[in-house]
């Protein structure tokens, strides 16, 4: 008996199908957490966090 | 090369003081807690000055191949008795320049010289500001730079020898291959999450994700395809083969797609833009739910490029579907990406590098409709094998990937060089070259991809094929081929510009860059996640407390984005368990790969002639997949089975139609008619653009080194029988009969170069003439077997499988050659 035998006689089409339900519930998850508006204080902080200034944007915002 | 060691010229600065003065922990320099660093943008003006380097040079190798396709027609061109093109002879008839061999080079040089660049500089720059951390180690950040630069000149040097892997995108062989995995993995990868551990600022920003994704999913994706069994420095085997090769290519031909040139983009947008626009990004949760479709998504994907071909239909419809799905949180994030912009549009007139950006998003949204589109499967059996696809990939590569590149560049040179720019109007100039060149490019390219396929399933009204001649579909796209190299051009005269500009810009630095010392605290060594929230539920069941506590007010997702570890390992899991359930089901499932008993391995001829086919690049125009389409069987004969690719390690199935498949040309043309298409193929069809190969006439088969390939196969599960031990004189044996066969179809039996014919038979002999020694007759051999085996009856079953020659090669050897 080959390991492509013992594969082939299980039923294989349900596993995407699980793993497709599992995906869907943390994506879902995860879309919930999105668009709750306690969190928004949260992502306005971590949006900022590219535009913080670094040592020489700060000099340079001194010298102007 | 303008000397890119002068580029490091800083002065030493005080490399990561927070953590050379306390070995990790709180040092006292300003106040509690808070560390002194410096970035390290020497780094990042290496990789820009890459960029710009290999763009100009993946741009002009573009420019070429795409005049090669016009070039066996222009050289013919002739006005007032003389021949004004005819000096762009050499592009068609010139071994190492010929188009199967140059457009690897294309497609490697603008991928991962040009946008692997791109994406390194993004990378380095904005991963140090989002961490606040200079990058881990300098010497890996070198390491990355110089091993990936090595790379590049590698696969410059091997593609146009003709050394490949013959998978498009994945050609380069396998001790570059190592190397990748190497400089990918142990510098690059490690680099990046010695960072990410060593980070000042808590939250992991999106930006990073995207990185994140881009790293772990890229090495996964390169090491499973890459898998190769060595014959000799220079050439090694898959180990998948046929259907299964295809599926492994696609997997990781359309992801390379998405994490090589969508997420980290992506990535460098959820970055670059807000800095470029001073404002933060649209919307911050819609960038977390774009990362996580993405990763979800984008996976299943892959064999959409596998419509109507052998693969099993359930894994075809599986990827059409989730490519639609990917519409929706692609253009998410584009939509981000605009509005991002809101309230400061009236800059975007008069700042170049944010219309580079805009054009660039607007690329990502257009490629993100058009991809779902074109995964349809009845919108792909028109589109596949033409020029649509080509022009899909550069309103892809040249909108999204080019623009954001040069956006980005052009936001980075004054800041990384500490200068004006050198020339604000260049950059003005470049927008709209590069703009003007891709409308022209893209437009006549969907225009001959719609025309050839059109044309390939047209019937007149007696049911017959309107165009049964290939090449009438193909002359009817000069016009267009033509254009496109107009705005090719003009693309790469704005990428010329863009170098221009640099270099002139780096001359202007100051003799010293200023290296701004940063201040951040360090992250605390005892913290610990936010506490759990408290259920807002009463009476409840506790597994119900638990999931609104944990998953619906979003604790489990808030530790995530603090936990680069957690989060990668999230991220892997995400790609590897979806890949898995594609993969898994393809290779084992037997009934994917029906067995069809007279399916035999190549002769070891066969087998070293496909080896010259796959060296020559004949992929890139050929295919060897004949869809069940009516149209195409009409065309071609019958349609291609899964049963009869067992053995072809790698599969050629190939993915675009320059010249007409070639799965069933086994016995449709005499070996004389070959050897002289080969020559010439100008001199038989006379509108072929076919590239001339009179170099296989010429160059000696090496028959010692048959034996090697003959038993990497074998160790590969292919059985053969006697040629085990006696492949070289079988190949002789074969070549011998071939010759033969050909002087009696009235071929040539000597090949001189220049054609002439031969006086003194003795002198050719002794010259090394003889074509029955010359490559041409082992490709003659591969293509006169294409598609045979399906036809022909069964062999008798042997008693003994094991013992030689009952279902090995022996018993098959002249088949290909019963002419
Ligand atoms: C630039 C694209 C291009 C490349 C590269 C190319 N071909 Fe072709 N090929 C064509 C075109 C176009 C035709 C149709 C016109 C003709 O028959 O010459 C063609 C036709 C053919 C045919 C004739 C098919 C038939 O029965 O009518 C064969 C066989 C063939 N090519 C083999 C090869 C081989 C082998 C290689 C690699 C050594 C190769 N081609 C490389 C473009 C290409």
């Amino acid at each position: 008996m080959r390991l492509s035998d013992v594969i082939g006689s299980l039923d294989l089409s349900t596993f995407p199908q699980i793993a497709l339900v599992i995906f869907l519930g943390v994506f879902a998850a995860i879309c919930i957490r999105m668009v709750r508006s306690t969190t928004s204080d949260e992502m306005r902080a971590a949006s900022m966090i590219p535009l913080q200034a670094e040592e020489c944007e700060r000099r340079r915002e001194k010298k102007s | 090369m303008f000397g890119l060691s002068t580029l490091g010229m800083v002065r030493k600065p005080p490399r990561d003081a927070g953590f050379a003065a306390s070995g990790g922990g709180v040092s006292g320099y300003s106040g509690i807690g808070v560390e002194k660093f410096v970035y390290d943008d020497g780094i990042v003006r290496k990789f820009v000055m890459a960029t710009v380097l290999w763009g100009v040079v993946a741009m002009l190798v573009g420019v070429i191949v795409a005049i090669q396709l016009v070039a066996p027609l222009a050289v013919k061109w002739e006005m007032g008795g003389v021949r004004p093109l005819a000096f762009l002879d050499f592009l068609t008839t010139t071994s190492f320049l010929s188009f199967g061999r140059l457009r690897p080079l294309h497609t490697n040089a603008a991928i991962f010289a040009f946008a692997g660049n791109s994406i390194f500089a993004g990378i380095y720059y904005s991963t140090q500001r989002l961490c606040k951390a200079r990058m881990f180690s300098d010497v890996l950040s070198k390491l990355h730079f110089w091993g990936w630069q090595g790379i590049i000149v590698a696969a410059a040097l091997t593609l146009p020898l003709g050394i490949t892997q013959g998978k498009e995108y994945a050609e380069l062989e396998w001790p570059i291959d190592l190397a990748i995995a190497v400089v990918w993995v142990g510098f690059f990868g490690v680099n990046f999450f010695g960072t990410l551990m060593r980070r000042r600022e808590r939250h992991m920003y999106v930006a990073l994700w995207f990185y994140i994704a881009t790293i772990a999913t890229v090495a996964v994706l390169h090491v499973f395809n890459s898998l190769a069994i060595p014959a000799t420095l220079t050439r090694s085997y898959s180990v998948y083969a046929g259907v299964q090769d295809a599926f492994m290519q696609w997997w990781y031909g359309h992801n390379a797609v998405a994490f090589f040139l969508t997420t980290p983009f992506l990535g460098m947008m959820y970055y670059f833009l807000p800095k470029a626009a001073e404002r933060p990004v649209y919307s911050y949760r819609l960038s977390i739910v774009h990362f996580w479709s993405l990763v979800f998504l984008y996976i299943w994907a892959g064999p959409h490029h596998l419509h109507y071909t052998a693969l099993p239909a359930w894994a075809s419809s599986l990827g059409m579907v989730f490519s639609l799905m990917l519409w929706m949180p692609s253009w998410g994030g584009m939509i981000n990406g605009l509005l991002t912009l809101r309230g400061a549009w009236n800059r975007v007139s008069a700042d170049p590098i944010l219309k580079f950006f805009v054009v660039g998003i607007t690329f990502y949204g257009m490629s993100t409709f058009e991809g779902p589109m074109l995964s349809i499967k009845s919108v792909n059996a028109l589109s596949h094998y033409t020029d649509w696809t080509i022009a899909h990939v550069h309103a892809g590569a040249l909108g999204w990937n080019g623009f954001m590149t040069f956006g980005m560049i052009y936001w980075l040179l004054p800041r990384l060089f500490q200068t004006e720019i050198w020339s604000k109007k260049m950059v003005a100039a470049h927008f709209w070259l590069g703009t003007i060149g891709i409308v022209l490019y893209i437009i006549p390219i969907y225009w001959a991809g719609v025309t050839q396929g059109l044309m390939w399933r047209a019937f007149d009204e007696t049911g017959r094929l309107q165009f049964p001649d290939f090449v009438e579909t193909l002359t009817a796209l000069m016009p267009m081929y033509w254009v496109r190299i107009i705005g090719g051009t003009l693309f790469l005269i704005g990428m010329i510009m863009c170098g221009i500009n640099a270099v002139m810009t780096w001359k202007a630095r100051p003799r010293a860059y200023v290296e701004p010392v940063q201040e951040a605290a360090a992250l605390t060594a005892g913290y610990s996640d936010d506490p759990v929230p408290s259920s807002r539920l009463g009476a409840n069941l506790e597994i119900a407390k638990e999931i609104d506590a944990k998953l619906i007010q979003g604790w489990f997702h808030r530790v995530w984005e603090r936990k680069p570890l957690k989060f990668t390992i999230l991220t892997i899991a995400a790609v590897v368990v979806a890949s898995l359930f594609e993969i898994i089901p393809t290779f084992l499932i037997r009934s994917n790969v029906p067995s069809i008993a007279s399916v035999q391995p190549y002769t070891p001829l066969e087998l070293v002639g496909r080896e010259i086919y796959i060296s020559e690049g004949c992929y890139n125009c050929h295919s060897q997949m004949i869809r069940p389409i009516w149209a195409e069987t009409k065309r071609y004969g019958e349609f291609s089975k899964a049963g009869e690719f067992v053995y072809d390690h790698p599969f050629q199935w190939g993915s675009r139609r320059i010249g007409p498949d070639l799965a069933r040309e086994g016995g449709r043309q005499s070996h004389d008619w070959h050897v002289r298409h080969l020559e010439s193929p100008q001199q038989l069809i006379p509108q072929s653009i076919m590239p001339s190969y009179a170099h296989l006439l010429k160059e000696d088969l090496d028959f010692d080194g048959v034996q090697r390939h003959v038993d990497v196969m074998a160790m590969l599960g292919v059985p053969y029988g006697d040629a085990l031990k006696n492949a070289n004189s079988m190949a002789r044996a074969q070549a011998n009969e071939i010759a033969q066969q050909l002087s009696a179809q009235g071929g040539y039996e000597f090949y001189v170069p220049g054609g002439g014919r031969i006086e003194d038979v003795a002198a050719a002999e002794r010259d090394g003439y003889r074509l029955a020694n010359k490559k041409v007759i082992a490709l003659v051999a591969y293509l006169q077997r294409l598609g045979q085996d399906i036809s022909k009856p069964a062999p008798v079953p042997a008693t003994d499988p094991a013992a030689p020659g009952a279902s090995g090669v022996g018993a098959v050897s002249s088949r290909a050659t019963q002419k």
